[in-house]
C-alpha cells in the first residue's frame, strides 16, 4: 500500500506567515515550500506563474485563532 | 493511497500550536486547463465543492452553471454554480468526470464531498493514526 510521506513541519513552519491566505506550493523531494500567496488562489497561481513556477499546489490557509467548519 | 492527515497552524489548543485534518492533493481539469489544490475530504458535505477563483484558473464561467443553494453550519445560505469537470487524486488512479460546484463564499476553499468525490472514491478515516486511506471504485458503466 502506497503512503504519501512528507516532512510536514518545514511546511508548517512557513505557512505561519500566511494567516487567511491562499499559497502556491512547490512540491520536491520530501518537503513542500511556499512560493506565492494572495488573496484568493487566482491571485497566488498568477503570482507564482509569474515568478516562472507553472506547476504548483494551491492550498487555502485559514485562520489560525479559530476552528474550521465547513460553509460557516 | 494512504495518505497523512495534513497538519495546519491553529492554535484553539495551547498546547499544539497547530491542527491536523484529512487533506489530501487532487488535481482538477476542465478543457485544457489543470490546477492542482490541497482538499479537505468532507463526509458531511451533500456535493464536492471549490471556491470560485479554482474555477477562474480554470477558465469556467462561472454563473454559467447549474445554480444550487446551500446551507451551511451558521444557516445561511450560499449560491452554488456546478460545472462538469475531470478530477484526479494525486497519486491514486486515473481523472473521473464529475459535476463539482463553485461559489464565491469564503468559508469553502476545496471540499471533497458526497456527490462527486464519494461517488468514486471508497474513504477510509484513520483519526488514530492521522491517516486517510483513498481508493478509486470500480467504474460504474
Amino acid at each position: 500500500m502506497k503512503f504519501r510521506t512528507m516532512n510536514q513541519d518545514k511546511l508548517l513552519e512557513q505557512l505561519k506567515d500566511y494567516e487567511d491566505k491562499w499559497v502556491a506550493l512547490l512540491e520536491q523531494d520530501d518537503t513542500a515550500q511556499v512560493v506565492a500567496s494572495g488573496s484568493d488562489a487566482f491571485e497566488a497561481q498568477q503570482e507564482a506563474r509569474s515568478k516562472g513556477y507553472e506547476k504548483v499546489r494551491l492550498m487555502k490557509v485559514w485562520p489560525f485563532n479559530a476552528g474550521y467548519a465547513p460553509l460557516a | 493511497m494512504r495518505f497523512p492527515y495534513r497538519k495546519q497552524p491553529n492554535f484553539l489548543n495551547p498546547h499544539q500550536p497547530w491542527i491536523s485534518r484529512p487533506v489530501i492533493p487532487v488535481c482538477l481539469f476542465h478543457h485544457s486547463q489543470q490546477v492542482q489544490v490541497e482538499a479537505l475530504i468532507d463526509s458531511g458535505a451533500d456535493a464536492t465543492l471549490f471556491h470560485s477563483s479554482i474555477g477562474k484558473v480554470l477558465g469556467i464561467d462561472l454563473e454559467a452553471g447549474r445554480r444550487a443553494r446551500f446551507f451551511g453550519v451558521s444557516g445561511d445560505p450560499i449560491d452554488v454554480y456546478f460545472h462538469p469537470v475531470q478530477l484526479q487524486v494525486v497519486g491514486a488512479g486515473e481523472p473521473v468526470e464529475m459535476e463539482v460546484g463553485f461559489t464565491n463564499a469564503r468559508g469553502v476553499a476545496a471540499l471533497l464531498g458526497q456527490i462527486g468525490f464519494f461517488d468514486h472514491f471508497r474513504v477510509t478515516f484513520q483519526r488514530a493514526k492521522d491517516q486517510v486511506e483513498v481508493t478509486p471504485l470500480p467504474h460504474r458503466g
